[in-house]
């Protein structure tokens, strides 16, 4: 446990610029493809390179590839728990109009701002 | 050791400004139990009054209407942020951890003390709000009524994200701790069970408290730009503002429980001698019940949301019921046959086990979809929330400050008084609470400054009358408590490294403890239920 | 991280490697709370986007393609130069991260910049968030039809202002690295502070991996 190499792995400087051009590519391929209609593809698509580009980033800029496997971890954990909050209340949004009609109303140009520009209390 | 240990932590240094720049744990812990106390009497006085306000049908006896509402919203507001929140992970856990686990600190001791800033920075904020008039919304801050209305609601949300940062750092803090600093010997599975329960707490706080930051960070956007996100006049919904709400509210009713469920662990083992039934099981539950307590943040919005997603909310609620059940019966399982001996920590802990079964069983009559629809915003979720935080965690802070109480101090406190104060709560509480269990099933609507006029009044009338009167019992056993705890400083009996015979960690060394903890590095030789194999001596008589 | 100690090692560690991996996995932790901190805004996003697509995707038209993936390879590049200056601090040579150093600063200052004439057009159009949100029909600014529009703004600025802050967060820091690197505080034997301040800066080049397509890129 006592010396550098046995824990730090210094990655070598070809990988990184081997990683920087491809998070470039990915990123013009991107910008490609939206140039297509896929309908709702599209988003599923651009997510699919963005969450590819980020894992590059996350194992070799933030070396998670080589670190204690705790870090890890712990980074799933937290897009576990926001996937979870953004699906379950996605769901109850979407069914939202079962029994009742419950929407979000439009607002009309030029809202209503008074009422609140005179609130005194902060 | 039966000395009191002449030079230790609390006296090392005595100028003010070692306390105030301190950067070891047990004066940090000591700092957030003093500010939380203060909290906690705040809020305790803001309840009486309501009580008292309701002890006849007509408004107005004492309080005013709004002076009502503000009144309700404040005692939750503090309660919850100010008290329950650090309660036992800040002030307790902070002080006893490190030493549990054999290390001089924790991990980050400057992060440590800044969180205990932060929490001062957050709550002068809230007492900015109290001062400017208050707020009226409830402590849950519902839109649209929170973005249209007068008060301050601005500050008092600014408040709770602030605070929001200090439990941040807590948490990230024994996060680390608990991974990295544990001395040699102790593994994962022979670490206390209160540690546990604080690990899996400080997951729940740095997974979940972000989330109520960005929440109150929206809501102030929405007052001062009308952003239009939770603004139903501004094309936004009220109801994806119950969701960020709960998304960290119900898992944070878990960072007020598990700390408290991890004092018990330690008390029913120590007090009964016995090694704790079933370890495993209690550290697996613990991080299940964190885990699981994400799932469920829609129960308290049965009325509301979609029927769909309610449905599957109340399905996963009965669910997190597992793993509690799974303690209480580890617990029962414990005591079974067991030599218990009644001091004062162990009546709390007893006092749990009784209220925290009513206060869990009730909450699965909530998670119930078709009698929630019927018991929502009654006195009846008010009994429920009350049986587990303040029958529950409330008294599980209290079991584990009496506990360790002569650690933090080096003396004793009366032993006889603690347990008249400790049974007077246990009848107070329940003659407080239990009449709200009635009064809110027979439909008696919450935060109701009068209830003249209903077709139940009568009955109600009687059960408020009881309610009332349970809450000064309350209040008198929390001045007996007082006084006795602040005499023992100075005049209790000296207790020795450790009064109850307990095999953790904290009780091998002198009390009160030295500044870095240990005199010599402390060696491991048992695990910390081992009642069955080691026995040791208590330096108390 | 080697046993000898450095005049940074604090004594209520074991060693300097256990300080070196606490410190690590409490930054961890703390990006944890980051990714939380930007889910409520992701999932705001999500919501209203699933509500009103047509508003989405005609609201997205009024900002600037061009800055945006501007922006996007100036952060993937800033990103590389902080790699690299942890690279060379590591390999004990920190002159050449120091260089690193100021380069990564300068990029972030481009960012910067050319948020900042986005910014500037969305005033000059009125294209604001909220009670704010007053287009106007000059002939640079795009009319936005759909549902409430003021939401995409709200969303935009919200998003886009809070990754802002972290950017100038990050310079702060990194201002700070710049100077302690100047003192010559880091070697190859402690460099714990150029780590930590590269896992912040990749993470908000991450957030904006994500805020790119769904901004600028929708449909
Ligand atoms: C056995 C597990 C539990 C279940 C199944 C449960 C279930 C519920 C349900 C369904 C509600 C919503 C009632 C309504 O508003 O109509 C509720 C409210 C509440 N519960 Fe629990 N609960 C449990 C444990 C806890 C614990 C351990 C705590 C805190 C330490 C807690 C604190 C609260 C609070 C504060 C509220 C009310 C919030 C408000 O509306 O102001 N619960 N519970
Ligand atoms: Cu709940």
């Amino acid at each position: 446990m006592s010396n550098n190499e046995h824990h730090i792995h210094i990655t070598p400087l070809k990988t990184y610029l081997v990683i920087y051009f491809t998070l470039l590519l990915m990123t013009l391929i991107t910008l490609i493809s939206v140039q297509f209609d896929f309908g709702s593809f599209n988003i599923v698509i651009a997510m699919i390179i963005a969450s590819f580009k980020a894992t590059l980033v996350l194992l070799f800029f933030m070396h998670l590839l080589y670190d204690n496997k705790i870090n890890l971890a712990f980074l799933v954990a937290s897009v576990v728990f926001l996937a979870v909050f953004i699906v379950i209340t996605a769901v109850d949004t979407n069914y939202r109009n079962t029994l009742y009609d419950i929407r979000a109303k439009v607002v009309e140009e030029q809202a209503p701002a008074e009422n609140f520009r005179n609130k005194k209390s902060y | 050791m039966r000395e009191y240990l002449e030079k230790n932590y609390l006296n090392e240094e005595t100028t003010i400004k070692s306390w105030l720049f301190t950067v070891d744990h047990k004066r940090i812990g000591l700092m957030y139990l003093f500010a939380i106390m203060f909290f906690f009497a705040v809020g305790g006085f803001l309840a009486l009054m309501m009580r008292l306000e309701l002890l006849t049908p007509a408004g107005g006896d004492i309080l005013d209407k709004n002076t009502y509402n503000v009144f309700y919203t404040l005692h939750g507001a503090i309660m919850i942020f100010m008290f329950i929140i650090p309660s036992v992970p800040a002030a307790m856990g902070n002080i006893i951890m490190p030493i549990m686990l054999g290390t001089k600190d924790v991990a980050f001791p400057r992060l440590n003390l800044a969180s205990w800033y932060v929490y001062v920075v957050g709550s002068s904020i809230g007492i900015f709000s109290i001062i400017s008039g208050g707020v009226d919304t409830g402590w849950t801050f519902y839109t649209p009524y929170s973005s249209s209305t007068d008060t301050a609601v601005i500050s008092m949300t600014f408040a709770v994200l602030v605070l929001g940062f200090s439990s941040i750092f807590t948490g990230i803090n024994f996060i680390v701790t608990i991974h990295k600093m544990r001395a040699p010997g102790i593994t994962w599975f022979s670490m206390p069970l209160f540690v546990w329960s604080l690990y899996a707490t400080a997951l729940i706080q740095i997974l979940a408290t972000p989330v109520i930051a960005v929440t109150m960070l929206l809501l102030i956007m929405e007052r001062t730009f009308q952003v239009g996100i939770f603004d139903p006049a501004m094309g936004g919904d009220p109801v994806l503002f119950q969701h960020f709400f709960w998304f960290y509210s119900h898992p944070a009713v878990y960072i007020m429980i598990l700390p408290g469920m991890g004092i018990i662990s330690e008390l029913i083992s120590t007090f009964s001698k016995k090694k704790i039934f079933g370890y495993t099981y209690i550290a697996a539950s613990t991080m299940a019940i964190a885990l699981f307590g994400f799932l469920v943040w829609g129960h308290h919005m049965f009325t509301s949301q979609s029927e769909f997603a309610a449905l599957i909310f109340s399905i996963i609620t009965y669910l997190t019921a597992l793993p509690s059940g799974v303690k209480i019966f580890n617990w029962l399982a414990t005591l079974y046959k067991a030599k218990i001996s009644y001091e004062a920590p162990m009546l709390y802990a007893i006092n749990f086990l009784l209220l925290f079964a009513i206060g869990g069983l009730t909450g699965i009559f909530l998670g119930t979809l078709s009698v929630d629809i019927m018991l929502h915003d009654t006195y009846f979720v008010v009994a429920h929330f009350h049986y587990v935080m303040m029958g529950g965690t409330v008294i599980a802070f209290l079991g584990g400050l009496h506990y360790w109480w002569p650690k933090i101090w080096g003396r004793m406190y009366s032993e006889k008084w603690a347990r008249i104060s400790a049974i007077l709560i246990f009848f107070g509480f329940n003659l407080t609470f239990i009449p709200q269990f009635i009064m809110g099933s027979l439909g008696m609507p919450r935060r109701y400054w009068q209830y003249d006029g209903l077709v139940n009044t009568d009955i109600f009338h009687f059960y408020h009358q009881l309610s009332t009167l349970g809450s000064w019992f309350i209040a008198v056993s929390f001045i007996i408590m007082l006084v006795y705890l602040v005499h023992s400083i100075k005049y209790g009996k000296v207790a020795g490294s450790n009064p109850w015979g307990a095999l953790t960690l904290e009780w091998q060394t002198p009390s009160p403890a030295p500044a870095h903890n240990f005199l010599e590095e402390p060696k491991i030789t048992h695990g910390p239920y081992d009642y069955d194999k080691v026995e040791v001596e208590r330096t108390i008589d | 991280m080697s046993k000898e100690t450095t005049p940074y090692f604090q004594h209520h560690f074991v060693d300097p490697e256990q300080q070196y991996e606490s410190s690590k996995l409490g930054m961890w932790a703390f990006l944890v709370t980051e990714v939380l901190t930007f889910a409520g805004f992701f999932c705001a996003y999500a919501i209203y986007r699933m509500w009103n697509p047509e508003m989405f995707i005609n609201a997205h038209k009024a900002l600037d393609v061009t800055m945006g993936a501007t922006n996007t390879v100036v952060l993937i590049t800033s990103s590389l130069t902080m790699a690299l200056a942890i690279r060379y601090v590591q390999v004990n040579k920190p002159k050449v991260a120091l260089v690193h150093l100021i380069l990564t600063f300068l990029f972030a200052c481009t960012f910067l910049v050319i948020k900042y004439f986005e910014y500037e057009h969305k005033f000059h159009c009125g294209h604001l968030p909220g009670a704010l949100y007053n287009p106007h029909v000059y002939p640079d600014c795009i009319p936005i039809e759909g549902n409430n529009p003021h939401v995409f703004f709200s969303i935009y600025f919200m998003m886009t202002g809070l990754h802002g802050i972290h950017v100038i967060a990050g310079m702060v820091l990194i201002l700070w690295l710049i100077f302690r690197t100047h003192k010559g505080h880091f070697t190859s034997a402690y460099y714990t502070p150029v780590e930590m301040v590269g896992l912040f800066w990749h993470l908000v080049d991450l957030i904006w991996i994500y805020l790119f397509p769904l901004l600028y890129l929708i449909g």
